[in-house]
Order: C-alpha cells, then structure tokens, then sequence
C-alpha cells in the first residue's frame, strides 16, 4: 500500500522533530513546514492526506492557516488536527469552528497522537472510498437511465418508421406522377395556345383572355413544376429521416465479426475525401499493430461515418481532420479531431441526445450523434468529447476487444 | 408491347401513384389483397408481380406460395416491395417460393423502373 503523507506546521524545530520521531516510525512519510505561509505553499505544490497544524505562530497563526486551507475548495477536505499547548475551552471550539477535525493538546502523549492520526487517516480514507463509490453510481444511474431512453427510444422508431414509409411511397410516387402527367399536359397546352380562336369563336377567346388574367396562367404554368420538385425533396427529406430512424432502433441482425478498425476509418476518409467541397487536411496516425475488435461492421463504419462527416461539417472552408487510433486497455481508442466552429458547452452531453441539431433546417436530421452514441453503447464501449468554440472538436471513442 | 405489371397492395394510394407513375412505360393491373390478386391471375398472366409483404388475410409471403402452388410452371417475375418486412420471410420466398428481388418501401421511381426491366 502506498505510504500516507502527513504535513507536520510548526515553528518551533524541536516539536517538529518529536512529532516525526513519533510519526515516522509508523510508517508515514513526514512533510515539514516552519511556517502558515510554507505550509499552504507546500500544500498547494502537493496535498497531504493530513495536517498536524501548531496554533501559536508569528505572522499567521494556526486558526488563520486553516481558515485559508477551508476557503479553497480543492484543500478544504484535508484533515487539520491542531496540535496546541493552549487547553483553554474556547481555545478548541475556536479551533474546530476554523475547520479542524480534532485537537491535542501539548504536552501530547506519544500514543495519543498516533491513534489520533491513525483515526483521521482511517476516516479519511473511507470517506474517499464512499465518494468514489457514489460516483460510480451516479454515473452507472445517468448510462442506465441513457440506455434505457435510447431503447425505447428505439422501439418507437421502429415503429414509425414503419408507419410512416407507406405515405412517403404514394407521395413519391404520386409526384412522380403528376410530374410526368403535366409534361404531357403541357404539350397539348403548348398547342392549344397556337390556336387562334379571335376570328372563329371570339367570345370563348375573350373569356379565355380574362381567365388567363385571373388565376395568373403564366405564373401557374411555372409554379407547379416547382412546386411539384419542392413536394419530392420533402418526402426524400422524410425518407432520409425515417433511414435515421431505423438505423436508430438497430433493427438489423448484422452478425458480430472481427474488425480492423483502421480499415474501416480508412475508407471512410477515402469517400469523405471525395465527397467535400473544402480544402481539408486529413492527418491520420493510425497505430500499425491495431487490435482486431469483434463488432458489427455495418455500425461501425456508419459510427466513424458520422463522425468524420461531423469533423468535415464543423470546418467553415479550410480546415484538419486529426484521427488518431491505439491499442488501450485491451481495446481500441480512436480519436478524431478538427479544428472547426467547435460544441457550445451549454450543450454537454446532450448533443447525443436524439434530434438535437445545431445545423440550418434540412441539413442535419439530429440523429447522427445519438446513433454514435448507441452504436458505442450496443459494443460496451465509450464515447465522449472535448469542444471549445472556435477552436474545435475532439472525440474520442474506446471499444472493447 | 408493354409488359403488364400486376401490383398489389392493401393501400389504394399506393395502387393509384403506381398507376399514375408507370402507365406510360407499363400496362397496369393492381390489387388491393392477395384474393384480388389469384382472381386476376386466373385470367391474365402478366410478366412482373410486385407485392407488399404485410397485408391483411394473405401476405405478400402467402401469394407467392399459392401462386407457386397454383401455377407452378408460371414465368411471371416476382418482387417485392415492403416497409415492414422480416429478412426471414424474404429469405424463405426466395429460396422457395422464387422471390426474384426485394425492395424496401418507400421506392424512387427510377430504382423501381430499373428492376422492372431488369426482372
């Protein structure tokens, strides 16, 4: 076990040195300070796991020094056990209202303060045990709680998806009709117009000369052409969204295979090349003794695929995407980075949260991350990140073996 | 000539866009369910089936069964065109019941018009 550290404070050497008489043979490792101000200094430099702390000192006394110690967050949870040869009562509750944890009163008894220390450090430790281990399960409950959402998430997806495919098919369809039904119309519009009705029937040629006026012929002729392109690229839109969707509740049975995760960011990077329009640097760093992790192919490309795409969309013109891959724990990690718009922090972990986006209308469906995220999940691995505006993004994902 | 296509879905939508969609490249005849569908093959044998998988009564699965039952002989090219389809049932009608080609719904027109020509 590793050794504990304990700051002895006095300014007084010979205490000093009884106290690590008694101390260092216990097994601790003894700091020495003969001052307030070198105690907080050589705290700040390195915490100790406890402070035996001498009240009466020139310049800053002991109360002082703690009540420093207690007003920084980052040292106020180190033990301060005062160590006075004041034994007056108020002399105590002073103390403990300064912020320490106990009081020995000098002369000390040689046992007393080593059961004292022994105490504290115990307590110390076990309250670091209990801290860690609530942590672990607010953060067990925050991916449980995210797992859970995700799945139902994803049944209902699955469900609408479905639903929602018949209309988009007679909306395509129906476009697509109509489309080539007025081409034909036209056609004998185009003829009819050549017809000239002034002589032979001028009243019907009167009558169509106001209805033409009326309901705007011309801008009709023009409008439903376009209108007829603008309902298409609605129900693709749709379309691309319930695509989203079903990738979204995992429907698909693809089998567990081994996969070399470098191949796969390889090709990714080779479409994505081709795919942009903007001056993009790719660095890839790509560890030459990769480990081989068994997953689903399919959703591990599409993982790197979007995040590579992300990277690209973050980039206003010009711009670095930085992946780099290595062996960690067992598993991989990968890292890709760009030094684009970057994440506002007041987003956090939402951004995988489902149809959260923060591109123009139409551009981005806001599924992309929350399909990342699951695909992580579903290979019990981790995906987090780092952003800073104007600077960029980094994310970095661990999958298992 | 035109082929004939025969497609058959249980929503009428579908049924009319397609119409609207492909009567000038094909001869159309459509369905809204399996039973419709037997009842037109009983007189008509057109060169391209496509169905839907999930319809009430029979499924796309079932007519391609009794279509093999019933005419097994018949060179008629299947597809079919489903949203909500198992990848089992695909694979048990094309290894049995000669399911030429899948395709998930919705369809562009011209991926579906491809296929057509090419069944």
């Amino acid at each position: 076990m590793k050794k504990d550290d304990i700051l002895l404070v006095d300014d007084n050497s010979e205490n000093l040195k009884v106290l690590s008489s008694i101390l260092k043979p216990k097994g601790y490792i003894i700091r020495l300070a003969m001052s307030g101000q070198k105690a907080i200094d050589s705290i700040k430099s390195k915490s100790p796991k406890l402070i035996l702390l001498d009240v009466q000192m020139p310049d800053m006394d002991g109360y002082e020094t703690c009540r420093i110690l207690k007003n920084d967050k980052k040292l106020s949870q180190i033990p301060v056990i005062f160590v006075s040869a004041l034994s007056g009562i108020l002399d105590k509750v002073k103390a403990f209202e300064a912020g320490a944890v106990d009081y020995i009163e000098k002369p000390f008894h040689l046992d007393e303060v080593v059961a004292r220390v022994n105490t504290h450090l115990t307590v110390k430790r076990q309250q670091e045990q209990l801290e860690e281990a609530l942590k672990k399960v607010s953060q067990t409950q925050t991916k449980l709680f995210q797992a859970e959402k995700m799945a139902s998430l994803g049944t209902l997806s699955a469900g609408i998806a479905h639903e929602i495919n018949n209309p988009i098919n007679f909306v395509n369809a129906g476009a697509a009709g109509i489309e080539l039904d007025l081409i034909d119309l036209m056609k004998v519009l185009e003829l009819y117009e050549k017809v000239d009705l002034k002589k032979s029937q001028p009243d019907i040629s009167k009558r169509m000369k106001e209805l033409k006026a009326e309901i705007d012929y011309d801008f009709i002729k023009d409008n439903l052409m376009s209108t007829i392109q603008d309902i298409k690229m609605g129900a693709s839109r749709t379309e691309e969204i319930v695509k989203g969707l079903k990738r979204f509740s995992r429907v698909d049975g693809e089998e567990m295979l081994y996969v070399d995760v470098n191949k796969e960011i390889e090709s990714n990077v080779k479409i994505i090349k081709r795919l942009t329009k903007k001056e993009i640097k790719f660095q890839l760093n790509l560890e030459k003794n990769i480990t081989i992790i068994k997953g689903l192919p399919g959703q591990l490309n599409q993982l790197f695929m979007n995040l590579i795409m992300n990277a690209e969309q973050a980039i206003d013109q010009k711009g670095t995407i930085k992946i780099i891959t290595s062996n960690k724990n067992g598993g991989v990690k990968i890292l890709v980075a760009d030094n684009g718009c970057g994440i506002s922090e007041e987003f956090g972990d939402r951004i995988f949260d489902p149809f959260l986006t923060t591109k123009d209308v139409g551009e981005g469906t806001g599924l992309g991350l929350s399909i990342s995220f699951g695909i992580v999940e579903h290979h019990n691995g981790k995906i987090n990140y780092t952003s800073k505006i104007g600077v960029g993004t980094t994310f970095q994902i661990e999958l298992p073996k | 000539m035109k082929r004939t296509v025969l497609y058959i879905d249980d929503e009428e939508a579908n049924l009319r866009t397609f119409r609207s969609a492909f009567r000038r490249e094909y001869t159309i005849m459509t369905a809204l369910n399996g039973k419709e569908a037997l009842k037109i093959l009983e007189t008509e044998n057109p060169d391209v089936l496509i169905t839907d998988q999930r319809m009430p009564e029979m499924s796309g699965v079932e007519l391609l069964k009794q279509l093999c039952e019933l005419y097994p002989f018949s060179k008629i090219s299947r597809v079919m065109l489903s949203g909500n389809a198992e990848a089992a049932d695909i694979n048990e009608a094309k290894e049995k019941y000669m399911l030429k080609c899948f395709l998930p719904k919705p369809c562009g027109h011209d991926v579906l018009k491809q296929i057509i020509d090419s069944v």
